[in-house]
């Protein structure tokens, strides 16, 4: 009650402050009358009265401001007050605003977009009840499908453990289970409508039972979906895609989606702001892992196999139990479940390994890592980077407002004078800062809202952006405020404090206050001091981080890039057998090689940084290989392949026509791979197999040079290549090197493409050059950032030097005058003022290399071919620098040159 | 006699205050000619110190204050104790009767 009474009588005190100063007034003059009537019964005559009256009152005015003081809203009053002064100062310089605000507005706007980036990837929460209760089993770094016996930390696992672990368990409420890969399939929405891309991740039925959402429309999948295999075909879909695709109409739940022969009913749609599970994937569907062997591409049926590992799995804590006793007992029965796998007399080799397989949890509330292993580090790079930007920015509009007070030095005189206490003006300064970093901070985060998006574009290794929610939520917001509140104390606090300190005398004096001047231009030097040497170091980072890209666009592939476009083809939407995808791609690879300006087409299993396929195989050796060593990267494709890649065949012959599935199975393979398998003879010839009783099954026929498989960083591995005429099932790449210009030759091949058959989609048409640039977007995004603001670092600091040298010769126009009247040169004074200049930015770079050279190191794992410390990078970031600051501080150094000294001697 | 006259500190002032409005409502007039006559014309208090310290208890609850008419056909505003103004009167009388028993203690052994 006293709480509400006191509120409204503050309330009444901002919005009714009339009314209040005349009761105020009302009851001070009330004693006045009575004094003064008992004054008049005294004796004295009406003036004498009153006079008296006032002067025992002791402070009429004085007094009445005591009792404002008391009623608790003065400082909000004051802050209103000092508001609205701040905007009228504002408006009336806004060339000045103007400069603050849009710098502050670049400084926060590249804060925010980062950290709406770093938020989104590496800090949010999944929007899923009790998060922090949720562990991964592993740590989801691998994805794909094994059947090795586990024998370390291990991450992916079959559906039997699924169960197994869903049942006996003591520690998790639940388990949760999704496939270790998503799907891009293609299909049909209700009917009759043209297929189209869709991204499809099998979950179990206990999915989103675990993670605890409910639906926005419809129901979500549960165990009874999931019971029996083949037999629930449903789906539930995402919010996004539900507004894409059907609008958004209530009616979705009942519609069908038509995947392949398969026709599943949508049963609901997931709450809004659940996208998955996994940072930076965003599946259209979710369906049914009991469905896993209807779904193309792969047609996956490990559902009954104990080895066959492919999910990832995920358990809800039961209260009160540790994340240490959760991995104990998952330990327990992982061992358990392996141990009957290898029966009672196992194999040394198979105890080894069941000693070493272990399962570690980590935490899953944060989503699976996805992306978040590839962004995290130069995300938190690019946030200092940004981060330095700000202060950047800070330290110009510090200079500005010291340039502003110095101006304004007589306002402040005046104000002191007249009563004003120091305190007051300092509010009132630190009121105008935070007025700009408020500015700043909306213009920030409107900024932020587009270069979020520019941003997630740019880190795409696709056509389309990265699937984030980077909207601005609470904690952007937050942290966009703090930005604008720190950088208002930083670029506030000094200038304010400094400008109230005024020697009264001096201060309204007409003069130029020349030792006040000094020390502060002493200030707004050694601001111009710290942002060189941050411009630097941010310029070292980029010239790094270039240089980084420049070195990994340089490794040599083993492709030959020019003339070869890749296209994306589903081919499994055909609906064929498995027999049936090889001649289907013969027809095409052939018509397209007609197209006049083609010379070669083969489709591919894999080209290139679209993941592995590695298995063991076995030769005659006497002393054959073990374990890993026998472990080779493999690929199926056309026979045109080797040509239309431009890799080039170092013995034997490539594929062709007469390798069918009724002939000698045969494969090609890489040099390194010869070397390895057969380092005292001739490989092509030589015979090997892909299990341990086929020893003789496949003859390899000829050898190529090696070719990057994964990454472009990676050394040479053994590699081996079938011809898919010799047993295939659906492949999705086509490459096609052809001359000629690419507007009308594509064209041409879609148009081939489609009528050998109308149901092969072509996803994606890109260049092999593009598609190898992509797997550098991560290289490419810090390159281009870290270049972008090491650039707009160095403006500002230019900004900044021409500034403050400006300023320095237009205060010190009397004495240049003076050295120019006794005999200085032109040559002399631009000297002057070029070393007085030169020396701040010397003093920079002094500092800036010192500060690069510590700081540059926490950035090495970016690095690629060049040391933290590259000379060669420093030096010429140095000498780039001080070139550019020459010419910011000719400018003003060729106005010196222009007193006249009879004018300025005049002046003084 | 001459009589010697006492400031009052501001705290003790407030005190006071409180004491003028046990009994009763009164306008910040009264309050400051009942001072000067309980406390025998020792105690000074100028309006200028008074009126704030009115003020500032209206804001902190202790009292409370309404308009109300006065013997010179004026309205004046009246101020009284809240029930925290009585408690607070209470006790800083307790404490101020403490604390000058023993600075009187102090002072007679000097």
């Amino acid at each position: 009650m006293v709480f509400l009474s006191t509120l409204k009588r503050r309330w009444r005190a901002l919005t009714k402050k009339d009314e209040l100063e005349q009761e105020l007034d009302e009851e001070l003059r009330f004693h006045l009358e009575k004094d003064t009537a008992r004054n008049l019964e005294s004796g004295m005559n009406a003036a004498e009265a009153r006079y008296a009256a006032l002067r025992t009152f002791g402070g009429f005015e004085q007094s009445k401001e005591e009792c404002r003081d008391a009623w608790g809203v003065r400082f909000i009053q004051d802050l209103l007050q000092d508001l609205r002064f701040s905007v009228r100062m504002l408006l009336k310089s806004p060339a000045f605003a103007f400069l603050a605000v849009l710098t502050l507005t670049l400084g926060i706007g590249a804060n925010t977009a980062i950290f709406s980036l770093l938020d989104a990837v590496v800090l949010r929460s999944l929007p899923v009840k009790d998060p922090q209760e949720l562990l991964l089993l592993g740590k989801a770094d691998i994805g794909g499908l094994t059947d090795s016996f586990p024998d370390d930390s291990w991450d992916l696992f079959s559906y039997p453990f699924y169960e197994e672990l869903k049942q006996r368990n003591e520690v998790f409420q639940n388990v949760g289970g999704l496939l270790s890969m998503i799907w891009n399939v293609h299909g049909r929405v209700g009917a009759g409508s043209d297929v189209q891309k869709i991204q499809v991740q099998l979950v179990s039925g206990s999915y989103f039972p675990v993670l605890g959402i409910s639906p926005a429309l419809g129901r979500l999948l549960t165990d009874e979906d999931d019971k029996t295999v083949g037999d629930h075909p449903v789906a539930v879909i995402s919010h996004a895609w539900w507004q894409r695709e059907l609008a958004g109409e209530e009616t979705a739940v009942g519609k069908s989606i038509t995947i392949e022969k398969i026709t599943y009913t949508i049963v609901g749609v997931a709450p809004k702001r659940f996208a998955g599970t996994t940072v930076g994937e965003a599946p259209d569907v979710w369906i049914p892992l009991a469905m896993e062997k209807e779904l193309p591409p792969a047609h996956w049926n490990g559902r009954n196999q104990r080895l066959a590992q492919d999910l990832y799995l995920i358990g809800r804590l039961k209260s009160g139990v540790t994340p240490e006793r959760a991995g104990a007992n998952v330990n327990l029965l992982f061992k358990q479940f392996l141990q009957e796998e290898i029966g009672a007399q196992p194999s040394a080799e198979r105890l080894q390994n069941l000693q070493k397989a272990r399962i570690e949890l980590t935490p899953a509330g944060r989503g699976l890592v996805g992306i978040r292993r590839e962004f995290s580090k130069p995300l938190q790079v690019l946030m200092g980077v940004v981060g330095v930007v700000l202060l950047i920015s800070c330290a110009n509009i510090a200079n500005l407002l010291l340039a502003r007070a110095t101006s304004r030095q007589k306002e402040f005189g005046v104000r002191l004078a007249l009563g004003a206490g120091r305190i007051r003006l300092i509010r009132q300064l630190l009121t105008e800062s935070l007025l700009i970093a408020g500015l700043g901070a909306i213009g920030g985060i409107l900024l932020s809202w587009w270069g979020s998006r520019m941003l997630l574009l740019m880190a795409s290794s696709g056509a389309e952006s990265l699937p984030l929610d980077v909207n601005p939520n609470g904690r952007i917001l937050l942290f966009t405020l703090g930005c604008s509140l720190v950088s208002a104390i930083i670029f506030g606090t000094v200038p304010a404090l400094r400008a109230t300190r005024i020697d009264l005398n001096t201060g309204l004096k007409e003069g130029k206050g020349t030792v006040q001047t000094t020390s502060q231009s002493l200030l707004a030097k050694s601001f111009v001091v710290a942002q060189v040497a941050l411009s630097l170091l941010l310029m070292v980072a980029a010239g790094l981080f270039v240089r980084t890209l420049v070195n990994l666009q340089s490794i040599p592939t083993g492709f030959n890039q020019q003339n070869v476009t890749l296209f994306r083809i589903d081919t499994a939407t055909t609906g064929y057998k498995r027999e049936q995808f090889s001649p289907l791609m013969q027809d095409v690879e052939e018509k397209v090689k007609n197209v006049p300006g083609v010379q070669a087409a083969a489709f591919s299993f894999l080209i290139f940084n679209q993941g592995g396929w590695n298995s063991p195989i076995f030769t005659r050796d006497e002393t054959p290989m073990k374990g890993d060593a026998t472990v080779v990267r493999q690929n199926t494709v056309g026979q045109d392949y080797f040509t239309a890649m431009g890799i080039p065949v170092v013995a034997g012959r490539v594929f062709n026509r007469q390798d069918t599935t009724k002939s000698q199975p045969v494969a090609v393979v890489s040099e390194t791979m010869a070397q390895r398998f057969f380092p005292n003879s001739e490989a092509v010839g030589r015979r090997f197999g892909t299990g341990e009783k086929e020893k003789n099954k496949i003859e390899i026929v000829g050898v190529v040079k090696d070719v990057k498989y994964y990454s472009l960083t990676e050394n040479p591995k053994p590699m081996v290549y079938y011809p898919h005429s010799q047993d295939s099932g659906a492949l999705q790449n086509l490459a096609v090197r052809f001359s000629g210009r690419p507007e009308s030759v594509v064209p041409q091949i879609r148009q081939v493409i489609r009528s050998v058959n109308t149901n092969l989609p072509v996803d994606e048409v890109v260049t092999l050059a593009d598609h190898i640039e992509r797997s550098l977007v991560q290289q490419k995004l810090v390159a281009r950032l870290a270049s972008f603001f090491g650039l707009l670092a160095l403006l500002l600091a230019c900004i900044g030097l021409y500034g403050v040298l400006s300023y320095s010769v237009s205060q010190r126009s009397g004495e240049i005058g003076v050295r120019m009247a006794l005999g200085a040169t032109t040559g002399d004074v631009l000297k002057l003022i070029l070393k007085g200049g030169m020396t701040l930015v010397l003093l920079g770079v002094v500092f800036g290399i010192a500060g690069s050279f510590a700081l540059t190191r926490l950035a090495k794992a970016l690095l690629f071919g060049v040391k933290p410390s590259d000379p060669l990078t420093f030096a010429a970031v140095a000498v780039i620098l001080i070139v550019v600051a020459i010419i910011a501080c000719y400018i003003p150094a060729r106005r010196a040159t222009k007193v006249d000294p009879l004018t300025a001697l005049r002046y003084e | 006699m001459k009589k010697q006259k006492a400031d009052l500190l501001q705290g003790t002032l407030e005190l006071v205050i409180l004491r003028m409005l046990r009994s009763g409502s009164l306008n910040g007039w009264d309050v400051m000619q009942r001072i000067q006559m309980l406390s025998d014309e020792v105690l000074s208090v100028t309006p200028g110190a008074l009126y704030p310290a009115l003020h500032r208890l209206e804001e902190r609850e202790l009292i409370t204050a309404s308009w109300g008419p006065s013997d010179n056909n004026r309205r004046a505003k009246y101020y009284e104790l809240t029930v925290a103004g009585r408690k607070q009167l209470e006790a800083e009388r307790k404490s101020w009767e403490l604390f000058s028993s023993a600075i009187t203690i102090i002072l007679r052994d000097a």
